[in-house]
């Protein structure tokens, strides 16, 4: 018995290789998703463990940075040991000219200042770095500038070898700098450790222009010893912190949670459009062989054996696909890394991941869901199998009239799963990440219901189609259309599995545009300067904000005093490590009438300009309020105004608006200035909008040297300005690189679909072989044939088209209004892109007319009488 | 820390001020740093007991527990051309450094035949190790919280000398016993025919305060000796190492006595001793004036090295016979167990003869060169 199956398989091999190829694709979405995930996390977690070593605890500052003092005070005061300083910042890398074969010539490297004498208390791969220096390197390393130790899998890649020079670009300056020695990063740390290039804390101090601060400060502490951090704690000034390493490594892994779990949703798509290619292909498999299967029965085999067969068969097809998924997984994780480390970069913390990692979860995972996916797909054609008769089994109209029952029995589960998905839709959410997963099963949940509704509504699209393709092509038209109702069973299935690839196409889209509008509108109100002043480091990740001080009184007099500038308007980032999350504040100088960039949620905003100005008042971004469950009336409360040795205490701040903010994912609170000064004293500035009169914006020569007049101030400070069009159009580019990933899964999902519906014509085309054959018989030309075929294909992606659009309006709906919401607290305006919708129609079309194109060649190929003799 | 104290190449080492002939000094700033020179310390050593017990203590006979310790301070300069690299718009990093300095701590608690080390190291940038007058005319060596300072303006003594640490800490007073003394030629100390050191010594202080060990507080006091020396270089190439000699005997006299010793086990004829009498008068003695006789070694469990350990030390025109055997056998630094330098530093005890009547005393005995 399963030697038949074997035998069937291996008459068919690209039958085979569909069946295999759908549920690859499925698990090789789910595997590289998953793998690029786990990369990045495991590559976040390896970057930290470097640095960390075995410390744990950390002096951060609220303002990226920190005064160097501290270092000395608990050093030399306090008296800590196991205590050391670390400068860690993000540059570019240039090749030497003469290495200019390698295209990619620019890249980023850490820039790592560390003070050796303190090392060894904290890190321990920089023992071997000690260890490779020769003669007088760690002299060298200490007394010269421009000096440094990389990994040294970092020479072989750029060919270098000590004594040599590397170029760094730092504030758009070239640096040479000299490799005086190379450190073995352990194996485990290499891929992270590659890219470091270390030197000591005073060369890159000088480099950055550093001078003053370090970025953190590590420390091993007893960690049950709570008098010590107290006392440490007393030692540090204000918006300095001390925080235990893992906590603050969890918190800032936790900002890319959401994005993550986004991620596999849609891998989780892809795998449910490669369960309608398995169900395809076995019940293709099972409806073939209905004569063989009955022949068996008939011989003494039980439904039990036939059910148990199928099984088998879809238990080996898994096997198969797994291991294939599994690899092709990879390839695409390594695609996928790439952008999801670039997103990462871009919106949430600095990463740099180049190596893929995995585990057995990961495997574990592949191999559960593509086995479960399969069997799944399997079991209704397995049963089909299972429960045929006999006699009945020969007459394919039985089959067909089932089906043409169950287009309206499966009514009922698609109307209780409608419902199910606003009941779900209703549940009052209390925690963030379950509500997330109820957003995703009301997602899945949809697509189910539009699957069990769609044999229905199916049928009376064709039936009008029917009509309309009589008009249009006249027999063959009618005939195509008919051909797809009498073969239902399947051609529904590819229907089905183009619809939903269409629509979950379609729904992104729609959410994407939807979005994309939002932001662009919402920029458009709320970047008020002509003018932003940033610092020209903080171009690659938004992460490390405000690395100096160049801000002084002195450059923004002298801003003043340059023609044209009606007002100075200033931005201030503060960060607040409470309760092991990061609170970001944001602080605020700016015009009057600028404060018409916020727009808020509540209805009456008349007094909220006054408190925010004048009170201990606050106004909180969508996000935040939504994170920390947050709403006007509500308060905030923030560490403040904490002199060295007195216990900081919280103060309170009243929300009076919650407005919305598409900038940040993780919120932000939002404070003037003079609130800020209040109770802080730090005014360590971030950005500074410059506010043009009419005069030099309406005369382009005028602004011209105004642009010239700024540059010349601002030259030497590492800082740059942009002009907000300019600010504008870069935002959005960042926002569409944020996308980019969607856009690869989503034609990754369309590929999948476009598979199943080849395999699905491929399968008619077989079956039906002995009726075109006839048809050829009667007089039909191979020419006519393949017009039958391509119209055919057309009517079902016609079908598909048309109902992929009501679904892909719901889905986006889902996207828009549930999932974004509750991953990220944004509320958006719901567009319906006309272009999109152009889009899902072509794609549809599109997908249906290549899958004809071979078996339309085939069968007109084919000798009538070659089919007809088969029988 | 392995290499940060690498040898730098003699081009680099001739850059540096070479010890040539006797100085005149000045102080307090000779107690600082000597930056055109290449190696400089400060060396504390001390032997202290126990204060006078309460009364219950007495009944019980309860033994005073006796102490001995070593605090030194080492700078090692890196580069003699240093020149920072002054930015015009910024003042540049405060981290810049050429300076290294180490410190080693031991505190040997003789009662309970326990010696604690402690070593650490430091760069001078950010002002994390150094040795500096303040402001406010305090004299101040020190190396993060491991410090000395003067107890009154613009002079050293007397002084208060603070080392914490988990295991144990040392919190002193020292005062002058007795004058500073140059040691050699005016305190021009010649260590082989090439090589000389600026050497002074304070070899009498009165020493009081508390020490911890754990848990365990003292009130102690005893008395200690300050070597100052600075140089370029020291041993030459013939040379292995020496052994020096720092006593204090209970007729209120000090000897100070160091043999080099030449790679034949030979004593070199550039050793020296000086005799300081109770009220402070020298006598420099030359290598021929006395002679050190070895009378016992240890074999060190951690190191494997042999040092001896058991002295007889005798200057025949000045009728002394002395004999020295140390009060705790482990007090070395080895590399094998954790420290950068190999070295024997350590208390003794001292028994003997002098102008035939009977003498003891304590000291401390320093010996390198036996790896």
């Amino acid at each position: 018995m399963y030697r038949s199956s074997v035998r069937y398989y291996l008459k068919r091999p690209l039958h085979l290789l569909f069946s295999v190829l759908g549920v690859a694709l499925g698990v090789a979405l789910v595997v590289g998703i998953d793998m690029a995930s786990h990369s990045a996390r495991q590559g976040f977690a390896l970057s930290t463990q470097s640095i960390a070593g075995k410390a744990t605890h950390r002096i951060v500052g609220s303002e990226h940075l920190l005064p160097e003092s501290i270092y000395f005070k608990l050093r030399n005061e306090l008296g800590l040991r196991k205590i050391s300083p670390l400068i860690k910042q993000t540059v570019q890398f240039k090749m030497d000219s003469n290495h200019a074969e390698i295209k990619m010539n620019i890249s980023d490297v850490q820039l790592i200042g560390i003070d050796p004498f303190s090392e060894a208390e904290i890190r321990t791969w920089q023992q071997g770095m000690m260890d490779s220096l020769t003669g007088d390197g760690i002299h060298q390393l200490l007394t010269q500038t421009n000096t440094v130790l990389v990994e040294k899998s970092f020479l072989k890649q750029h060919e270098l070898s000590t004594g040599d020079t590397l170029s760094l670009v730092i504030n758009d300056k070239i640096h040479p700098l000299l490799i005086i020695g190379f450190f073995n990063a352990p194996e485990a740390y290499q891929s992270q450790l590659k890219t470091w290039l270390i030197s000591d804390i005073s060369t890159v101090q000088d480099l950055l222009n550093f001078q003053g601060v370090i970025s953190q400060i590590d420390l091993v502490l007893e960690t049950e010893n709570e008098f010590q951090t107290e006392q440490i704690k007393q030692f540090l000034p204000e918006s300095v912190d001390l925080v235990k390493v893992d906590t603050q490594s969890k918190a800032i892994a936790r900002l890319s949670q959401s994005f993550e779990l986004n991620l596999t949703a849609l891998s989780f798509l892809g795998l449910l459009v490669a369960m309608f290619l398995i169900y395809n292909t076995m019940m293709f498999s099972v409806v073939q062989r209905r004569d063989l299967l009955a022949r068996m029965r008939v011989l003494g085999v039980s439904r039990y054996d036939l059910f148990r067969l199928i099984l088998a068969e879809a238990f080996f097809i898994a096997l198969l696909s797994i291991g294939s998924g599994l690899v092709l997984g990879i390839g695409l994780a390594h695609i996928l890394l790439y952008f999801v480390t670039r997103t990462i970069n871009d919106l949430y913390y600095v990463l740099q991941v180049t190596q893929l990692h995995w585990n057995y979860i990961i495997v574990l995972k592949a191999i559960a869901f593509g086995m479960s996916a399969t069997l799944l797909s399997a079991l209704m054609p397995a049963l089909e199998a299972a429960y045929t008769r006999p006699v009945m089994a020969l007459q394919r109209t039985h089959l067909e009239a089932k089906v043409n029952l169950w287009s309206h029995r499966l009514l009922v589960p698609g109307l209780l799963a409608c419902l199910l998905v606003f009941a779900i839709l209703n549940i009052p959410i209390e925690d963030k990440t379950n509500g997330m997963m109820l957003g995703f099963t009301s997602v899945f949940m949809s697509i189910a219901a539009f699957i069990f509704l769609l044999p229905f509504f199916s049928r009376y699209l064709l039936f009008f189609l029917a009509i309309v393709m009589k008009q249009l092509f006249k027999l063959p038209g009618k005939i195509a259309v008919n051909n797809i109702v009498r073969s239902f069973s399947r051609s529904i299935v590819a229907i089905a599995a183009l619809t939903v690839s269409v629509s979950s196409a379609l729904g992104i889209g729609i959410m994407v545009e939807s979005f994309r509008f939002t932001v662009d509108d919402w920029l458009l109100g709320y970047l008020k300067a002509d003018y932003f002043i940033g610092s020209a480091n903080n171009s690659r990740s938004s992460h490390v904000k405000g690395l100096v001080e160049p801000f002084d009184k002195q450059l923004i007099s002298n801003l003043s005093k340059l023609s044209g500038i009606d007002y100075i308007s200033s931005d201030q980032e503060v960060r607040f490590f409470i309760d092991d999350q990061y609170h970001h504040l944001t602080v605020l100088d700016i015009p009057e009438k600028s404060f018409s960039a916020f727009h808020f949620k509540q209805k009456d905003d008349s007094s909220v300009q006054q408190s925010w100005l004048n009170d201990d008042a606050v106004i909180i971004s969508e996000p935040y309020a939504y994170r920390y469950g947050l709403a006007v009336g509500d308060k905030v409360y923030l560490p403040v105004n904490k002199k060295q040795g007195e216990i900081p205490f919280k103060q309170a701040f009243k929300i009076v608006g919650v407005y919305y903010h598409y900038g940040s994912e993780q919120g932000v609170i939002n404070m003037s200035r003079t609130t800020y000064n209040r109770h802080w004293h730090s005014g360590k500035l971030n950005a500074l909008g410059l506010y043009l009169s009419n005069e030099v914006l309406q005369n382009q020569e005028k602004q011209a040297q105004f642009e010239r007049q700024l540059q010349l101030l601002i030259s030497g400070r590492s800082l740059r300005f942009i002009s907000r069009k300019d600010l504008h159009k870069q935002s959005l580019i960042i926002f569409d690189r944020t996308f980019k990933i969607t856009n690869v899964l989503k034609l990754l999902v369309i590929f999948v679909s476009f598979v199943g519906i080849l395999t699905a014509l491929m399968a008619i085309e077989l079956e039906r072989a002995r009726e075109f054959a006839i048809l050829r018989a009667t007089g039909l030309t191979g020419k006519q044939l393949s017009a039958l075929i391509y119209i055919e294909t057309l009517t079902m992606g016609i079908v598909a088209a048309v109902l992929a659009m009501p679904m892909g309006i719901v889905l986006a709906y889902l996207l828009i209004e549930v999932i974004n919401y509750r991953s990220f607290g944004w509320s958006m305006q719901f567009i319906l892109p006309w272009n999109e919708f152009i889009m899902a129609g072509a794609l549809a079309l599109l997908a249906a007319f290549l899958a004809a194109v071979y078996p339309a060649w085939h069968l007109s190929k084919t000798q009538p009488t070659l089919a007809l003799r088969g029988e | 820390m392995k290499g940060v104290l690498g040898e730098t190449d003699s081009v680099q080492n001739s850059l540096f001020k070479q010890v040539l002939e006797p100085r005149q000094f000045h102080f307090p700033q000779d107690h600082l740093a000597h930056q055109a020179y290449k190696t400089e310390w400060w060396y504390f050593t001390g032997n202290l007991a126990e204060d006078d017990l309460e009364k219950n203590d007495l009944k019980k006979n309860k033994r005073k527990a006796k102490f001995s310790y070593q605090f030194t301070l080492f700078r090692f300069a890196l580069r003699p051309d240093r020149v920072i690299l002054e930015n015009a718009s910024s003042p540049g990093s405060q981290w810049h450094t050429n300076n290294i300095y180490m410190a080693h701590v031991a505190l040997t608690d003789i009662q309970q035949q326990q010696v604690h080390q402690q070593e650490r190291f430091s760069r001078d940038g950010l002002k994390l190790a150094g040795a500096e007058i303040k402001e406010d005319g305090v004299v101040q060596f020190w190396l993060n919280d491991w410090q000395v300072k003067s107890l009154q303006a613009h002079q050293l003594f007397p002084l208060q000398l603070d080392i914490n640490n988990d295991q144990f800490a040392l919190n002193l007073q020292l005062d002058v016993d007795k004058p500073m003394v140059l040691q050699g030629n005016h305190g021009l100390s010649q260590k082989n025919s090439k090589n000389a050191s600026y050497y002074y010594s304070y070899t009498r202080l009165k020493s009081e305060g508390n020490i911890r060990i754990n848990k365990n507080l003292y009130q102690v006091s005893g008395k200690s000796w300050f070597d100052r020396e600075w140089s370029t270089s020291s041993l030459s190439d013939d040379q292995t190492g020496w052994d020096w000699f720092a006593l204090h005997l209970d007729d209120g006299s000090d000897l100070m006595i160091y043999q080099m010793r030449k790679k034949d086990g030979i004593k070199d004829t550039y050793s020296s001793g000086l005799l300081i009498d109770a009220q402070g008068e020298t006598q420099s003695l030359a290598a021929h004036q006395f002679q050190l006789e070895i009378k016992d070694f240890w074999i060190s469990p951690v190191s494997g090295i042999r040092y001896p350990i058991k002295w007889e030390i005798l200057i025949p025109d000045n009728n002394i016979n002395l004999s020295v055997s140390s009060t705790v056998k482990a007090q070395e630094w080895s590399k094998k167990g954790g420290f950068s330098f190999n070295y024997w530093e350590g208390s003794i005890n001292v028994k003997g003869l002098k102008n035939k009547q009977a003498v003891s005393g304590t000291g401390y005995l320093e010996m390198t060169g036996y790896d």
